[in-house]
């Protein structure tokens, strides 16, 4: 289980104004700084499925990275199993396996360096760590080019080395920050295969997307965040219900001019 | 757990998989210098030979007999007359090289030697060329002419024996008797030449996998991934560090090596005199004084690793890490410069001077005169730099604003 509480990130802006996140009217740019999160917090329990979603700049992304510890919070705290863990980077770090659809590979190093680096790097031993490789490459049919310097793989393979990096320390919490954008029909296709597996694995599993369908199809919970603030936490069709909408796209946009005009009229 | 090992073997392997890497850290300091040892200096030794051999075209230009002068032309196979050219075509005619010089012969000539006066002979010639032995070769003559009427013109005067000319001539000589070796003096000279290369290759070898190891991860969108592994961050800088180090020490100690096969080369291939001065200097220069040079390039490469990789870490991708790195490259030249300025002297100051005080120690130790405290001095303060830089660069690489900067 990992548990998001309350979380806020300001972000000082020097020289050029802006971040290039902020529309013109935006609430959360204070001149001298930007409050990305202005209160996000949410739960997701084993075995589930968390959908992140929300208009660009919204601040999906810098969730994602608290979450996985690449940035700070200013306030607030990310529970894992009922234990804060906001103190301790490198214990979050062990549990969870992160993933983006933008996120490179060593270019010189081959498909199964990539994955011993890091595994190492996680302090697997050696025989686990061999163990472990090829258990992953042959589930995910990669043994005939395993060897192959990874700038010599076509997208679906890298997409794969990617996956079995996130999974090789065997991660019990997965964060994808939008892992399907900019990937081909067969590396979206090898992802969700991934993702459908993780889940009846008891992962727990939290995802960023763009994709309204992926949202409908895989996750148990949806929780939009709009202008760094979590507005809705719940399941899709909680969502359609709460706005009178039956398809999802327009329950999405409609909870999103309900927020705008909510904070309008404050 | 201890992973500086392991990020050390994953660059080592990245960087050695690296075209430009290998040609800045290898080829580079391996081939320059004997190249420029052996090729530029073969080129223009040969051009110098072919320029002292070529056959010169002249023309004596003035009023009168001119019998004894052309004959000292005429009967050279170095020169060829050129006869019936007009004053006025003179310049023209040096310009587009139908003529290499001219003797513009005074009217007086004749009468003032023969009452015992200077004649000066003008020898126009263009001058502009590096090589250019022209003047050298056409005013040989004419000082062997000018021999011949000195001895004449003292003989007339009573002095006959040419020790007692010289005399006349130049009573007094001031002879030069240095305390300094020829260690010292060559030293002086070769000293101030070696901090260029060893000091410029520790830099170059060290930039390319600098910008691979901070920027090159950001370019590759794989600095996320390795930030979340549960590595902390003086560990992930070290490993780095130690690699770009690594690199500009494997290029410096590469290019001394190169130089100094190359300076004995280059020795050998020298005629003359100094041949033997020099190869007594050379051969003065033992083991010892090349692992004291070598150890200063330790901390050298240290304070290189840490600046280069605090500015690859802070740029946004491998393009704007080089441009970043272009005035730190004029700025590792300026104290290289400074120390061969005349007057410019190892001393308990310079040797707190990072760069400079390598540099004018390397000199020194080549001299033969290293102070064995400012030694140890200099040693110390670069180290202590370069663990400022690694203090600095860790803490660059903790920063969120520097991390994510794009």
């Amino acid at each position: 289980m990992i548990e998001a509480k309350g979380l806020e990130k300001v972000f000082k802006i020097k020289g050029k104004r802006g971040n290039g996140a902020a529309e013109a009217g935006d609430p959360r740019d204070e001149g001298k700084v930007f409050r990305a999160l202005r209160g996000v917090s949410f739960r997701c329990d084993k075995g589930m499925v968390l959908g992140l979603v929300g208009p660009n700049g919204a601040g999906k992304t810098t969730t994602l990275r608290i979450l996985s510890t690449a940035l700070t919070p200013t306030k607030g705290g990310i529970i894992i199993d009922g234990e804060d863990y906001s103190l301790f980077p490198n214990e979050i770090r062990r549990r969870i396996g992160f993933l983006s659809g933008t996120t490179g590979l060593y270019p010189r190093l081959t498909a199964k360096e990539m994955v011993q680096y890091f595994g190492r790097l996680h302090g697997m031993e050696s025989k686990h760590l061999n163990r472990r490789m090829d258990e992953l490459f042959e589930r995910f049919g990669m043994l005939d080019y395993v060897n192959e310097r990874n700038d010599k793989l076509s997208t679906g393979m890298k997409q794969k080395v990617n996956i079995v990096r996130t999974l090789v320390h065997d991660p019990s919490i997965f964060i994808f920050d939008e892992p399907t954008t900019g990937l081909d029909i067969m590396s979206v296709g090898v992802f969700l295969d991934f993702l459908s597996e993780s889940k009846h694995q008891n992962k727990t599993i939290i995802f960023s997307t763009h994709s309204l369908h992926e949202v409908e199809t895989l996750c148990d919970q949806v929780v939009i965040i709009n202008r760094g603030i979590s507005s809705f936490a719940g399941t899709s069709a909680m969502l359609k219900q709460e706005t009178g909408e039956t398809a999802l796209e327009r329950a999405f946009a409609r909870r999103i001019r309900q927020d705008e005009e909510m904070e309008g009229a404050a | 757990m201890n992973m500086i090992p392991t990020i050390v073997m994953k660059e080592l392997t990245e960087i050695t998989r690296d075209r430009k890497t290998l040609f800045f850290m290898l080829a580079l300091p391996t081939f320059v210098m004997p190249l420029l040892f052996y090729g530029v200096f073969t080129i223009a030794k040969k051009m110098a030979v072919k320029e002292r051999d070529r056959v010169l075209k002249v023309a004596i230009i003035g009023e009168g007999d001119m019998g004894a002068l052309r004959a000292l032309y005429a009967d050279s196979t170095q020169f060829e007359l050129v006869e019936n050219v007009k004053e006025a075509n003179v310049r023209a005619m040096i310009r587009e090289e139908s003529l290499d010089a001219a003797l513009m012969v005074p009217d007086s000539f004749h009468q003032n030697l023969q009452d015992g006066f200077q004649v000066e002979v003008p020898v126009q010639f263009t001058g502009a060329s590096q090589i250019d032995m022209v003047f050298r070769r056409v005013s040989e003559p004419l000082e062997g002419y000018s021999e011949t009427l000195r001895r004449q013109r003292l003989e007339a005067l009573g002095v006959a024996f040419s020790l007692k000319q010289q005399g006349v001539i130049e009573p007094l000589v001031a002879k030069q008797d240095s305390l300094a070796s020829s260690r010292e003096r060559y030293g002086e000279q070769m000293g101030a030449f070696l901090p260029y290369v060893f000091i410029i290759f520790t830099f170059f070898g060290a930039i390319y996998p600098a910008s691979d190891l901070g920027a090159g991860e950001k370019e590759r969108i794989t600095l996320e991934t390795l930030l979340l592994s549960p590595v902390n961050r003086l560990q992930l800088v070290l490993g780095k560090y130690i690699v770009v180090a690594l690199a500009g020490v494997v290029s410096a100690v590469l290019s001394i090596l190169s130089t100094s096969v190359s300076m004995v080369y280059f020795v050998k291939t020298l005629e003359g005199g100094k041949v033997k001065e020099l190869t007594s200097f050379l051969s003065a220069i033992d083991t010892m004084d090349f692992l004291q040079i070598g150890l200063l390039i330790l901390p050298l490469a240290a304070i290189f690793a840490a600046v280069l990789l605090s500015i690859s870490i802070y740029a946004k991708s491998y393009k704007e890490s080089q441009t970043y790195l272009m005035p730190v490259q004029y700025m590792v030249l300026v104290p290289v410069i400074l120390s061969t300025l005349p007057g410019m002297k190892l001393s308990y100051q310079t040797a707190l001077i990072p760069l400079l005080n390598v540099s004018l120690a390397s000199k020194e130790i080549i001299k033969g005169t290293i102070d064995p405290l400012q030694y140890v001095l200099i040693f110390l303060s670069t180290l202590a730099f370069a663990l400022i830089g690694i203090v600095f660069c860790t803490k660059w690489f903790q920063r969120e604003d520097v991390l994510f900067r794009n």
